[in-house]
């Protein structure tokens, strides 16, 4: 017990007690977490002494943004064991680092703090003229160190890439509370990218501090188009063949049948597959792009959807299949996408079910797969398997260390440390 | 020490940043660094700079070089490689260290150049041998080795276009030595080259097979102040202004001209080869490599000796390309080519121009043995 | 940016003195795994890999010193599976193990410091899987460049990577230095290439990372030097090859002004192929003309000394190269009377803008990219410049060797920042460089964020050892001046021996991560001992 109260002292000599809890209702709103402590940290320098102390105390750590304790599912503490046996428990919160450290609109860099909401820093940011890119809305709800601790397969364009992919340094604090701060240039030949390693790594190499994101200027100017294709064959070649030919547009999605078109637009416009593009950027390229779109489609027996319909889709750019809720996506390439579907279709036969393909690059693309939540998980995760797709759901960032970083983890933290959720 | 002459290539080629690396056949083919042009080159310096004494081993990069003249090609300084490699063979001899498969290189040449004659002179063609002739023709000695049925082809074009003035030379085959310069025997190549002026003086115009041949007797020897008068013309320059004359129907099927070295950089004859083969087939094809940066089919310098592997994995290297593309048929200007390219065993059909064009007129079907999609 | 400053302590390179190889035993075992005639212990090809391209080697070479640091047994093999076996034998033996792509590095990384094996991939050269659909190629390792972009260019695509050395380096080599070709601003550099990649670690395992599977490790092997492992295969991403080609020039009155045109240019999404800004020593070097009647063009370094020469014209031979000594060996006055002359007889600063692609829009880039450089004050200078930097491309590295003969030396040293520090970045480390050396630069490869700048830097020294000496100074002060501003120590050529000593100054304590990592993947620290300041 006396260790428990130390560790607490300790904290909030750190971090100041207005930003230190105790209180159950603090450490019962971590869910399965319970802390003994919750912390608050403002700065580089308070993390790493928490970390310091903690690991002195043989505490565990979780690291937690804002939004993060719904969707999380933690460790449980082992409740076998009598309150004493139990390493204590500190949470670290990130929500009060939300500090924009620098906007260099020279270079269209930003640095920030990772517990900031992307739309808030997407907000400050369009007070310069500048703007993250354009990624569907749902993931502007994530902190940066969401998206950068775990990358949601959807913050992607196929104009600006991944997200985490803007990402040009990181500060991290490491688990014994070295702080490590990568130098920002726009490329470096210095060896391995250390920075690399802590994304996707949620916080168990090391906690996010802040990081350095390209940002882009506001698009001049931006223009939909959609089109209706006899088959997921036919649309999925006229996007490959639209991507070979240089044309990046900022977002471009397949949808391959009437589940995921949404059915009154294959009824109304008798079609098997659908894709709606949008384009962005200097006028110029804009208006080129959008009418060698067309000209591609037609090639590929696309018919143009009315502009109120491709509108309407890059307005509201949903997650893919978004009435069904249970979803499962993994890379294909584009030589293996039509028969990818076709396999996972086979599977859920009269099964309701949307399948969409979305994160196109030139090289291949993201197939998503989704059924109406009631429906059997195994029957999808057959479906995965059938079509090829990791039968994994959604992307277990943890789980799928691979067993060298895994070792790197443990070298990190020999005293396994730093607590990692498990995802749903 | 002889190498002297060399100094300014070498030199700058130990210090190059090894830019033409990726041309030479035998490098490519051994993967090994010390076969690239620098670092022949630059063995060759340290040697001469007295920076490291020889030593047995230090003769084998001097004979990894087939003289396809690919890195002078490429080289701004113009580092003329195959002369001081094979001026640097010479010096390894006088050191006394000889390359393993070639010893008694000069004796063994000459045994062959006396079988091939006694078999020539033995045989139907030895009729058409006569120093009287204005015109002379000269096979080579790999045609008369492995295709003997090309100097028929050979006379068959030359009656066809009512050429039938033209004699084989007398005490053919001869060589000027060029393969003895190769080996390391300088001495014993000049004594060739002029045993071989001699005899070819007596005729207005010699036509030769042999593009090496050709090199020597008009570029190198007169430099050394040895001249004849003779006109001296490779086959494919002789028979070019006649293409037209050809009694030939175009055919329908692709082929890929392969350039081959001495022909193509050493004495810049790119287009009168092309034109007879335009003759002939009605899709000629180009390698992505070719004219003066043409690859080396991997059997010159004596490579096939020194280096057999070499040889056979650059001769597929070049080899796949007609592949990829399907096309089965290759054609050179050169028996050495046909034979290095034969001896790889490709999918497709080798052949010499002058077979191409006799079977042309010849015949109206498929070509002499093979066509676009036979397999061997 | 705020938090990334620099740190100060400075860590020699690890020298673990190798205990003597015992080469008999270690070539039987080698010999038990690979064909005796891929396995050589000679003195020639000892020779042959007892150096990279690192200039302080040439220096060595031209003082009658070629063996800089042989290997003891050089390999050659075939397959993964070969070189599995290789990697596993150099850990029973607990000997070095040095990756060989094609040595043409330029900071000494693929020298074997301390004996043992190199490992040459050069056999390992073959396209193992092509696919025009996904646009996506499978290329062993050892594979130059040249024969890469050829086997690509024959089924109509590309990778688009050029590097200067593309005749002269391997695909190996680009992964384990991070490299950039000519148009990184379009196609990026080898990292943004990579889709997967096959990987020997010094564990003896194999190992696949790509990137939508791995991507941390797959970052972790890009650019590790052959210090955590040994590349055997890559996929890489390919682009269609381009329709057409165009180019256009435009002078700028420094570099300050042709910066800030290629800043907005890349900002505004144009995807240029080719963009890159010489200073005006740099201009003055290229020509800004695109008459080509002249026969011998004078460039480089051959044409500093010509056109500063007084009789530049007449000069052949001996002549030219005693000018040339004779303006090295006056670096500080050159670039003294450079920087005092340039602004009023030099011709400003040259910025080559070249796109490539489909016709469409290339021509619609091209378009938008000439109306804002105009609004910028670019003066228009047609097609020339251009088309003729494309044509000699590859001809600079040819004055290397006259440099070297005539006693002097060259070297290229290139870092890269963000935009709103690339001039201060410029001009430090022009002026730690001007004192002994003249300096050359150009701004080469541009970013939405930022740009590399390529300084090449010459000297008049002949002697041994003050010709190290002096170039050990001259690189002191180029790196400390780059840590000074914030730039990154290299952008493209890595780190190797030359810049060991600067890891810690770039990394601070992500050095110790780079060095828990490497105890992982090579826990006998038999991989590339001595390099990368590890
Ligand atoms: C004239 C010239 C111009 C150049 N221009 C450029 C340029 O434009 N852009 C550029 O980026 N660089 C350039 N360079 C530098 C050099 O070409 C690159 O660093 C290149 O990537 C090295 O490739 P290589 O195959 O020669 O590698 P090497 O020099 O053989 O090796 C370099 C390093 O990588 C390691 N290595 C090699 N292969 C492997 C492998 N398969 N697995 C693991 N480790 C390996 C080696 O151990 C060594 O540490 C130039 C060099 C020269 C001489
Ligand atoms: S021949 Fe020319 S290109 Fe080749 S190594 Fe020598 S100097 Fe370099
Ligand atoms: S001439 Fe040909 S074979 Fe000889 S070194 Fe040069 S490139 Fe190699």
């Amino acid at each position: 017990m006396p260790k428990r109260t130390l560790l607490k002292d300790w904290v909030s000599r750190v971090v100041g007690a207005v930003n230190t809890s105790f209180a159950d209702t603090d450490r019962s709103s971590y869910g399965e977490l319970h802390p003994d402590v919750v912390a608050w940290p403002g700065s580089v320098e308070e993390i790493s002494s928490v970390l310091q102390t903690a690991h002195d105390a043989n505490a565990e750590v979780a690291v937690a943004g804002s939004g993060s304790r719904t969707r999380e599912r933690w460790p449980k503490r082992n409740n076998g064991k009598r309150a004493d046996d139990q390493r204590p428990r500190i949470v670290l919160d990130t929500s009060r680092l939300t500090n924009i450290l620098e906007v260099d609109e020279t270079s269209q860099l930003v640095e920030c703090q990772t517990g900031l909401e992307l739309r808030h820093l997407e907000e400050a940011l369009r007070r310069h003229g500048l703007t993250l890119g354009p990624f569907p809305d749902s993931i502007f709800t994530s902190t940066l160190g969401g998206v950068l601790g775990d990358p949601p397969p959807l913050a992607y364009s196929s104009l600006r890439g991944p997200l985490h992919g803007s990402c040009l340094g990181v500060t991290t604090v490491t688990p014994l509370g070295n702080v490590i701060a990568t130098r920002v240039a726009p490329r470096r030949a210095v060896g391995p990218d250390i920075s690399r390693l802590y994304i996707g790594s949620g916080a168990t190499l090391g906690v996010l501090v802040s990081a350095v994101i390209r940002v882009y200027s506001l698009p001049e100017t931006n223009m939909a188009r959609a089109f209706l294709f006899p088959s997921a064959a036919s649309a999925l070649e006229c996007a490959r063949e639209m991507l070979a030919h240089d044309m990046r547009p900022a977002r471009l999605r397949v949808m391959a049948n009437e589940h995921s078109a949404g059915e009154v637009v294959m009824k109304q416009f008798p079609a098997q597959a659908a894709l709606t593009l949008v384009f962005e950027g200097c006028a110029e390229l804009v208006e080129l792009d959008a009418r060698r779109a067309e000209e591609i489609a037609a090639e590929h027996s696309g018919s143009e959807l009315p502009q109120q319909l491709a509108d309407h889709w890059a307005e509201r750019y949903p997650d893919p299949n978004p009435e069904h809720l249970c979803h499962a996506w993994a890379p294909v390439r584009h030589s293996t996408a039509v028969a990818a579907g076709k396999a996972a279709a086979d599977v859920l036969g009269n099964t309701v079910h949307g399948i969409s393909y979305d994160q196109f690059s030139p090289h291949g693309c993201h197939m998503w797969l989704s059924v109406p939540e009631e429906v059997d998980k195994e029957r999808l995760a057959e479906a995965c398997t059938s079509a090829g797709l990791s039968p994994r759901g959604r992307r277990h960032t943890h789980a799928r260390q691979h067993p060298l970083t895994q070792r790197l983890r443990q070298q990190l933290d020999p005293t396994r440390m730093m607590l990692s959720p498990e995802w749903d | 020490m002889a190498m002297d002459d060399h100094a300014r290539d070498l030199e700058y080629c130990t210090f190059c940043p090894k830019l033409c690396r990726h041309l030479c056949p035998v490098s490519n083919a051994i993967g090994n660094e010390g076969l690239i042009p620098q670092a022949k080159m630059q063995l060759l310096n340290m040697l001469r700079r007295n920076a490291i004494g020889w030593q047995p081993g230090y003769a084998s990069p001097l004979f990894a070089c087939t003289g396809c003249g690919l890195c002078t090609e490429h080289c701004e300084h113009g580092n003329d490689v195959v002369g001081a490699l094979w001026d640097g063979r010479a010096v390894a001899r006088e050191q006394g260290i000889e390359h393993p498969a070639l010893e008694r290189f000069p004796e063994r040449f000459r045994e062959r150049g006396e079988a091939l004659r006694e078999t020539l002179h033995q045989s139907p063609l030895g009729a058409r041998i006569s120093s009287e002739a204005r015109i002379g023709f000269l096979p080579a000695f790999d045609t008369l080795d492995a295709y003997p049925s090309s100097i028929e082809d050979a006379f068959f074009v030359f009656d066809a276009l009512g050429m039938d003035y033209i004699r084989l030379v007398d005490s053919a085959p001869l060589c000027g030595g060029y393969q003895l310069l190769a080996a390391g025997y300088p001495d014993a190549a000049r004594l060739a080259a002029e045993e071989m002026i001699r005899v070819i003086r007596r005729y207005a115009t010699v036509v030769l097979e042999s593009a090496a041949c050709v090199y020597l007797l008009r570029e190198v020897l007169p430099k050394q102040g040895i001249e004849c008068n003779t006109e001296v013309l490779h086959l494919s320059e002789y028979l070019a202004p006649h293409a037209e004359r050809l009694p030939i129907k175009r055919r329908r099927f692709a082929a890929y001209y392969h350039d081959p070295c001495y022909l193509g950089r050493y004495l810049k004859i790119y287009d009168p080869p092309r034109r007879l083969l335009a003759r002939c087939v009605d899709s000629p094809r180009e390698f992505l490599h070719h004219r003066e940066h043409g690859e080396c089919c991997g059997g010159g310098g004596l490579v096939p000796q020194t280096y057999p592997d070499a040889t056979a994995s650059q001769a597929r290297r070049r080899l796949e390309e007609p592949q990829l593309f399907s096309v089965g048929l290759v054609v050179t200007a050169c028996p050495t080519c046909r034979r290095t390219f034969s001896a790889a065993h490709g999918p497709g059909e080798v052949l010499d121009l002058i077979n191409l064009i006799a079977w042309a007129i010849k015949t109206d079907g498929s070509p002499p043995s093979g066509q676009e999609t036979s397999q061997r | 940016m705020g938090l990334t400053g620099t740190h100060s302590r400075r860590q020699t390179a690890a020298v673990s003195p190798t205990p003597k190889i015992e080469r008999k035993p270690l070539i039987r075992a080698l010999t038990g795994v690979l064909p005796a005639e891929r396995v050589s212990a000679a003195n020639v090809d000892r020779l042959a890999y007892a150096r990279d391209q690192w200039a302080r080697n040439l220096l060595a070479v031209r003082n009658n010193r070629p063996l800089v640091a042989p290997p003891d047994v050089v390999v050659w093999p075939e397959s993964t599976s070969e070189v599995l076996e290789v990697v596993k034998i150099a850990a029973d033996f607990r000997v070095p193990l040095v990756p060989w792509g094609a040595g043409s590095g330029v900071c000494g990384g693929a020298m074997a410091l301390h004996g043992g094996i190199m490992l040459d991939l050069k056999r390992m050269n073959a396209l193992v899987d092509f696919s025009a659909t996904d646009q996506l190629a499978t290329f062993q390792a050892g594979i130059l460049g040249q024969h890469l972009e050829d086997q690509l260019n024959l089924r109509g695509t590309t990778l688009g990577h050029f590097p200067s050395s593309i005749h002269c380096s391997t695909l190996g080599g680009w992964l384990a230095t991070r490299s950039a070709g000519q148009s990184s601003s379009r196609y990026g550099k080898i990292e943004d290439m990579v889709h997967s990649i096959e990987v020997v670690t010094g564990e003896g395992r194999v190992m696949t990372c790509s990137r939508d599977e791995e991507p941390e490790l797959l970052q972790l092997i890009v650019g590790s030097e052959g210090t955590l492992g040994v590349i055997t295969q890559a996929t890489l991403r390919l682009h269609p090859l381009p329709a057409t080609r165009t180019f256009r020039a435009y002078r700028f009155a420094d570099t300050q002004a042709g910066c800030e045109a290629m800043r907005q240019l890349m900002q505004r999404g144009l995807r240029p192929a080719t963009l890159r800004l010489y200073d005006a020593l740099d201009t003055m070097m290229v020509g800004l003309s695109d008459e080509s009647e002249e026969n011998e063009k004078p460039q480089g370094l051959r044409g500093l000394a010509q056109r500063l020469g007084r009789r530049a014209r007449v000069m052949r031979g001996g002549l030219r190269d005693w000018a040339l000594r004779n303006t090295l060996s006056h670096a500080k006055w050159v670039s003294k009377a450079g920087e005092r002359l340039l602004p009023h007889v030099g011709s400003g600063c040259l910025l080559i803008v070249g796109f490539e692609g489909d016709i469409s829009t290339v021509k619609t880039e091209a378009n938008e990219a000439h109306r804002l450089i105009q609004a910028l004050t670019g003066v228009d200078l047609g097609a020339g410049p251009g088309l003729r930097w494309f044509e000699e491309r590859h001809a600079v590295a040819f004055k290397q060797s006259p440099l070297y003969a005539s006693g002097s030396f060259v070297d290229t040293l290139e870092v890269a920042t963000t935009w709103s520090k690339l001039q201060q970045l410029h001009q430090a480390i022009r002026e730690a460089l001007s004192q002994d050396a003249v300096v050359l630069a150009h701004f080469s490869h541009a970013y939405p964020e930022g740009c590399s700048i390529y300084f090449t830097f010459a000297a008049a020294e002949a002697q041994h050892p003050r010709a190290e000496k002096l170039y050990d100074k001259l690189w002191r002060r180029g790196l400390e001046a780059a840590v000074r501003q914030g730039g990154t120590i290299s952008h493209h050529h890595g780190i190797g021996v030359n810049k060991a000593r600067f890891m810690h100054d770039e990394h601070g304590p992500g050095l110790d991560v780079y060095r828990q990592i490497k105890g992982l993947f090579d826990p006998k620290g038999i991989l590339n001992p001595g390099k990368m300041g590890l």
